[in-house]
C-alpha cells in the first residue's frame, strides 16, 4: 500500500511486512537576471530506508511523508530543502522498536558573482532500516559573467545504494549556456564543461557515459528503443507492483510521456525541462525563455534554473520529488 | 496539503505532506500551512469596446431605415 501523504496505519493482519520510506528531494535554485546571467545548483535526492519486520494485528504505525522542495522563481533564489519521511510504531515490541528515518535532499544554491561556485544540495541520509541509502547530491554550478549555468538534481537512494549525483555545470572556457544532467539511481548525470552543452542523465543501471549518452537500464540488454517501446505499449508507470523499488528499469529520460523508473532526465538549453522517472533527478535548464525546469519524482532532486534573459516571475525551477512510504505484506 | 513542522523556537524541523487532521493530532499548534497557492492565469487585456456591438447595430438599423425611406419616396414619385 502506497502512502503519498502522512497517515496513521493500523495493521490488520499479523505477519511479515516490508516497510519503505523515501525522503523528499530538494529543489534547485533559480538565477534569472538580466544579460549578465547567473548560476543555479541542483537539489539533492532524498534517502531510502527499508526494513522487514514482523508486525501484529492492531499495531499502529505513524507514517510521516516528506514534501518536496517547492519551485522557486526569482532573479536570485536558493531552492528549498525537502522533508524527511519517517515510520514509527506502537503496540507490539517490534512495532515500538521502529525508528526509520529517510532524510531529505537539500536545496540548490544560486550566485550571480563571476567565478563563484555553488555546491549542489546534499543528498539525504537514512537511519533505522535494514537498508539505508543516501540520496545523490545536486550538481554544482560555477558562474561566468554573461553565462548561465545550472546543475542537475540528484537521484534518491534506492535498494541498490547511493543515488547518482546531478551533473555539474562548470565551464572551463568562454561563458555560455551549460546544463548538467540529472542523476539516476544507477549513477551520475553528465558534467558539462563547455559553453552551449546540455548533459545527459544517469539511468537506473548506470551513469551517463557521454554528453549525449545517458545511463542504461538496470535490466540487461534493454536498449533505448526496446525500453521505450515496451513502456509505451504497456503504459506502465511502475514496472512492478511487487517490490517496485527493486524493479527499476528506466534508462536516462526519453520523454515525459514515458516513465523511466530510476532514470534521471537530461539537462536542457533549448526547451523546458521534463519530469524525471521516480527516484530520478531532473536536469538543469538554462533555456532563455519563460519555461519551467523539470521536477524530480518520488524523492529525486530537481535541477537548477538559470538564464541570461529577464524571465523571472514566469519561469520556475523544478519541484523536488515528494517523499513516499510503501507498506507491503510479504509473509 | 504541505505543512512545515516547527519546534519550540518556531524553527522549521520538517516539511511534510498531510491532511490537517493529522498535523492537528501529531503536532498541535506546532505547524504552519505552506501549501503553494494555485497559479492563476495572468489577466489578459483584450481590445474590446463594450459599446461597439450596440453602435454597430444602431448604424445598421439607421441605414436600413434610410434605405426604406428612399424606397418609399421612389414609390411616391411613381
Amino acid at each position: 500500500m502506497w502512502f503519498p501523504s502522512s497517515a496513521s496505519f493500523t495493521v490488520t493482519y499479523t505477519g511479515k511486512y516490508r516497510l519503505t520510506a523515501v525522503g523528499a528531494g530538494g529543489s534547485g535554485a533559480s538565477a534569472q537576471v538580466l544579460t549578465t546571467g547567473g548560476a543555479a545548483s541542483g537539489g539533492g535526492g532524498g534517502a531510502f530506508c527499508e526494513k522487514e519486520v514482523d508486525l501484529v494485528a492492531a499495531d499502529v504505525l505513524t507514517l510521516v511523508v516528506g514534501a518536496g522542495g517547492t519551485a522557486v522563481s526569482s532573479a536570485g533564489a536558493d531552492g528549498v530543502d525537502g522533508g524527511e519521511s519517517s515510520i514509527h510504531g506502537a503496540g507490539s515490541a517490534a512495532a515500538v522498536a521502529l525508528n526509520m528515518h529517510a532524510g531529505p535532499g537539500l536545496k540548490g544554491l544560486y550566485t550571480v558573482t563571476n567565478a563563484q561556485n555553488k555546491a549542489g544540495g546534499a543528498g539525504g541520509t537514512a537511519t533505522g532500516g535494514d537498508l539505508n541509502s543516501t540520496g545523490g547530491a545536486g550538481g554544482a554550478a560555477t558562474h561566468l559573467t554573461n553565462g548561465a549555468e545550472a546543475g542537475g538534481g540528484g537521484a534518491a537512494g534506492s535498494p541498490y545504494g547511493t543515488g547518482g549525483a546531478g551533473g555539474s555545470a562548470i565551464n572551463g572556457g568562454a561563458a555560455g549556456l551549460l546544463a548538467g544532467g540529472g542523476g539516476g539511481v544507477g549513477g551520475k548525470g553528465w558534467d558539462v564543461t563547455a559553453a552551449n552543452e546540455a548533459g545527459s542523465a544517469g539511468g537506473s543501471g548506470g551513469a551517463a557515459t557521454a554528453l549525449s549518452t545517458g545511463g542504461v537500464s538496470r535490466i540487461p540488454g534493454i536498449g533505448a528503443t526496446g525500453w521505450a517501446s515496451y513502456k509505451v505499449n504497456n503504459a506502465l508507470v511502475l514496472s512492478s507492483p511487487i517490490d517496485p523499488f527493486r524493479f527499476l528499469d528506466g534508462i536516462a529520460g526519453v520523454s515525459p510521456a514515458i516513465p523511466a523508473p530510476g532514470g534521471g532526465n537530461a539537462g536542457s538549453i533549448t526547451a523546458a525541462g521534463v519530469k524525471a522517472g521516480y527516484l530520478g533527478g531532473s536536469g538543469g535548464v538554462v533555456f532563455a525563455a519563460a519555461v519551467v525546469a523539470g521536477s524530480g519524482s518520488l524523492g529525486g532532486g530537481s535541477g537548477g534554473r538559470a538564464t541570461i534573459a529577464d524571465v523571472s516571475g514566469s519561469s520556475l525551477s523544478g519541484v523536488g520529488g515528494p517523499g513516499v512510504i510503501l507498506i507491503e505484506r510479504i509473509g | 496539503m504541505i505543512y512545515e513542522i516547527l519546534d519550540d523556537k518556531g524553527d522549521v524541523v520538517n516539511r511534510i505532506i498531510a491532511e490537517q487532521a493529522f498535523v492537528d493530532e501529531k503536532y498541535p499548534g506546532m505547524y504552519r500551512d505552506v501549501t503553494p497557492a494555485p497559479e492563476l492565469a495572468a489577466p489578459v487585456e483584450l481590445a474590446i469596446d463594450p459599446l461597439k456591438a450596440i453602435n454597430d447595430k444602431l448604424d445598421q438599423v439607421i441605414a436600413d431605415i434610410s434605405k426604406m425611406q428612399t424606397d418609399v419616396s421612389k414609390i411616391a414619385v411613381k
